[in-house]
């Protein structure tokens, strides 16, 4: 049973080094000079002048130091590795290791950015703009901010390193394990096919482990090397909570213009993105953020214009998609001010710029598998949506009573939105999704992928199972390596589950055709590559982005207390259109559990459910607020699966910042809201 | 230097520097692979232990205090059979929780079935407030905890007749 739970930080053999980092206590100047301690024998350090090969992480184009040399861009930025037997020692040299600093206290801000700062720039371009914002009737601006989520909880990352008859060992949990091995390969200077990398298996993921386990499998292997011992590095969890991958702060500037009539002629839209000091994945996080931002709304003029901001913050990339929902985010909660000043119901709003057949993407991608219409009607009608909020739009009209009253506050909000799976970057660049399954004589059953999350896990075996009626314990998810894996690219929950499910299964209909026709073993593999040219040009943003698309409505009623403003959620209703549902339970849990998640960062913490405080009595009881959660689906057995861990991120946000505005009477344009922030707004 | 406490009910001793955080010296002397160490703030529970009776953050308790303590690690309970209720209600309910929380979370479900023969909701979502692994949803967890307090209920019914 034991063995069920060992993770990077349970690795400890005999003979193991340990290593540790420093990282920089200053978040911009240069190192002047760097005293360590004589170290005892057997202990020793390296700094980013020491590494055989080159001292680089990159990421497609895009490039950072793995050991700072001499400019230091972030605070927390690593600079040497100290090695050696005793772990508890390794820490005490650490401590005694002394960085002298010149430091530049002209900080890189996001707020007053220089032209220089900018890392990256996309456009989108539809119509005349500016023709029609000269014939507007109105114009509505609104300014749009999400702020950088950190991890909520830290799973141990790090890796293991051993290097014997010139084969270097790795073992590491990696969303992307090639990129380890190239990664080692660059910074080593050995070739990859001296290199294995073990995949760890890994579980929730918030994209965390796309890029740092290839930073710390290039120290142990540096050091691995140079000593000729395994060596363990993990992260501290401190380290990885303040230094690790965050989401960037995004900030959205929208003009609409709306002509006499009162439709909306063209928009107008604004992109900042903070990437921190050194941008990775630019421009698929450009690119999506642009996505999201553009909405599904037919707006026949519109321009985006995104930046990559570089500032003083570690680097922000990835965390959990490429920002998708940061666009839909200012979409869904632009669309809904408009109602406002409208006066017109959000849904009725929404209805009139969704067509009513073959809705298209922005991008010009043709959707013709569900209509949104029908999304956002079920899901308004499910929640009472249209009642509510006319119901509470009326009540707040007299909210300076109820305040003097301290009668509770109402609101509700509604959002669609839809996720896709995978990267957006060009098509002949992208890495092809193999699979691989063998029917041993035995009659067990491997299935091997680079991918190695438990639930998709979990769907094969159960799909394989159905296929070939074999029983869930003859069945064995290959725990691989490099040498045994296929490169499937970096691996995402979503392309776990709509490609590579729907790859299991046609490897196993392959095997079940073979069977007992063909000799044990029988070996099907299949491989899934992106569509060319044709369907999706990523540079001019044309077509269909995704393999595959799922789609979502949510909303959210809140009720506010006047005097704590402590958000109360009534009940959340959402609809998921996540294609083929493999497993409806764990769908569902998936759901709830990424709810409460999006919730919680909404809210800036857990202040939405733990304990809720009452007028009655004007201190806390111990009444804990779940939230009724109501999960809809809509399936397609056609289609393939995935979403249900992304959705919920792009549409539950902006449908709990609506709500707080109907409640409060205010426009609330940033996430995440916390009672102070209701305060502050509320106040002024 | 020398602490001694007894560990899943064996007397151990270990020398050790007397402010290391016990969750350190329980995973790195004693090889207790089931403590987590997520946050070092006690607030995440992956080092829960049982302290003397009562379940604590394993990383908020300096090793001098441990001397002659009564430590219960996960594997400790997994070896009686008060696990065999939660983890019968864990299957009933199929809340499946990952690797990486699933000790901890064991060990605070047997924490609130010791204190409550019938935990209401409030009851369990306080215990596990700061637990924050989203592997799995709070409603299936409220349902497995229930089914387990049922299970203990009844294990200790037939024990008194």
């Amino acid at each position: 049973m034991a063995k069920d739970y060992i993770f990077l930080d349970d690795i400890n053999t005999r003979k193991m080094l340990f290593a540790h980092l420093i990282r920089s206590s200053i978040p911009r100047g240069t190192i002047s000079s760097i005293s360590i301690p004589d170290l005892p024998k057997g202990y020793f350090s390296i700094t980013g002048n020491d590494l055989p090969g080159l001292n680089i992480i990159s990421v497609f184009s895009e490039k950072m130091p793995l050991l700072c040399t001499d400019t230091i861009n972030y605070e927390g930025e690593p600079i040497l590795a100290i090695c050696g037997p005793d772990e508890t020692t390794v820490l005490n040299i650490c401590n005694n290791v002394i960085i002298e600093y010149d430091t530049d206290y002209s900080f890189l801000s996001f707020e007053n950015y220089h032209d220089d700062q900018i890392s990256g720039i996309k456009k989108f371009i539809r119509g005349t703009v500016e023709s029609k914002f000269k014939d507007a009737n109105t114009i509505i601006k609104g300014n749009y901010t999400t702020s950088v989520q950190t991890l909520p909880i830290t799973y141990p990352m790090g890796a293991v390193a051993k290097y014997k008859n010139n084969l270097l060992e790795i073992t590491t949990a990696s969303q992307w394990p090639f990129h380890v091995q190239k990664s080692v390969s660059d910074v080593c200077g050995i070739p990859k096919k001296e290199i294995i990398v073990n995949i760890e298996p890994y579980h929730h993921t918030y994209d965390e482990k796309l890029i740092l386990p290839s930073i710390y499998s290039t120290l142990a292997a540096v050091l691995a090397i140079k000593s000729g011992k395994q060596v363990r590095i993990v992260a501290e969890p401190s380290q990885i909570l303040k230094f690790s991958i965050k989401r960037p702060q995004v900030k959205i500037h929208r003009k609409s213009a709306i002509n006499k009539s009162g439709k909306i002629i063209a928009e107008d839209i604004e992109i900042c993105v903070d990437t921190g000091a050194y941008p990775l994945f630019t421009d698929e996080i450009l690119s999506q953020i642009i996505l999201g931002a553009a909405s599904i709304y037919s707006i026949t003029n519109l321009r985006i214009k995104a930046k990559a901001i570089r500032t003083s913050l570690p680097p922000m990339n990835v965390f959990k998609g490429c920002g998708i929902g940061m666009g839909v985010f200012s979409a869904e909660t632009h669309f809904s001010k408009i109602a406002k000043q409208k006066e017109m119901n959000p849904v009725d709003l929404r209805l009139e710029y969704l067509p009513k057949i073959n809705l298209k993407l922005p991008t010009g991608g043709i959707l013709k598998q569900i209509s949104q219409r029908d999304l956002l009607i079920r899901i308004s009608e499910k929640s009472d949506f249209y009642r509510k909020y006319s119901a509470y739009d009326l009540l707040n009209k007299r909210q300076n009573k109820k305040l003097e009253k301290q009668e509770l506050l109402r609101g509700i909000g509604i959002s669609i939105g839809y996720a896709g799976n995978g990267f957006t970057r060009k098509r002949e660049n992208r890495e092809a999704y193999s699979m691989e399954v063998r029917l041993d004589q035995n009659d067990k059953l491997y299935i091997s992928s680079s991918s190695n999350g438990t639930t998709p896990g979990n769907i094969w075996k159960e799909t394989a199972g159905r296929i070939l009626g074999l029983t869930s314990s003859s069945i064995e998810i290959v725990k691989g390596n490099t040498t045994i894996l296929p490169n499937s690219g970096p691996s995402f929950l979503s392309n776990d589950l709509s490609i590579m499910t729907n790859l299991v299964e046609r490897c196993c209909i392959g095997i079940k055709k073979h069977r007992f026709h063909k000799p044990l073993p029988i070996i099907e593999k299949r491989s899934f590559k992106s569509p060319g040219k044709d369907i999706w040009d990523a540079d001019k943003l044309k077509g269909m982005p995704f393999n595959a698309l799922s789609w979502g409505a949510a909303v959210v009623e809140i009720e506010l207390n006047p005097v704590f403003l402590r958000p109360v959620i009534k009940g959340i209703w959402t609809i998921f259109d996540i294609g083929r549902i493999y497993d409806l339970r764990a769908a569902r849990s998936a759901g709830e559990a990424e709810i409460y998640e999006t919730l919680n960062w909404a809210a800036g913490g857990s202040g939405f459910l733990y304990p809720q405080l009452s007028l009655d009595d004007a201190g806390e009881t111990d009444k804990i607020n779940l939230p009724k959660i109501n999960i809809d689906f809509i399936t397609d057995s056609k289609r393939s699966s995935g979403g249900i861990s992304q959705l919920p991120d792009i549409i539950i946000p902006s449908a709990f910042a609506q709500a707080i505005s109907q409640a409060s009477g205010m426009h609330f344009s940033s996430i995440p809201i916390t009672p102070e922030i209701i305060f502050k707004n509320m106040a002024t | 230097m020398k602490i001694k406490f007894t560990l899943n009910g064996k007397i151990v001793e270990f020398d050790s520097v007397a402010e290391t955080r016990l969750v350190d010296l329980l995973k790195t002397s004693a090889k207790i692979q089931s403590l987590r160490t997520s946050c070092y703030k006690g607030v995440c529970r992956g080092c829960s232990i049982f302290f003397n009776g009562d379940l604590v953050a394993s990383c908020l308790i300096p090793v001098f205090q441990a001397r002659d303590a009564e430590i219960v690690s996960y594997e400790g309970l997994s070896k009686s059979v008060e696990i065999d209720d939660i983890i019968s209600g864990f299957e009933d309910e199929e809340y499946f929780p990952c690797d990486f929380c699933r000790p901890g979370k064991i060990m605070t479900i047997h924490s609130i079935l010791e204190n409550y023969s019938d935990p209401d909701e409030n009851q369990i979502m306080e215990a596990f407030e700061g637990i924050n692994c989203s592997c799995t949803d709070n409603s299936t967890l409220i349902k497995a905890v229930k089914t387990g307090a049922f299970y203990r209920r009844r294990r200790r019914r037939a024990r008194n007749i």
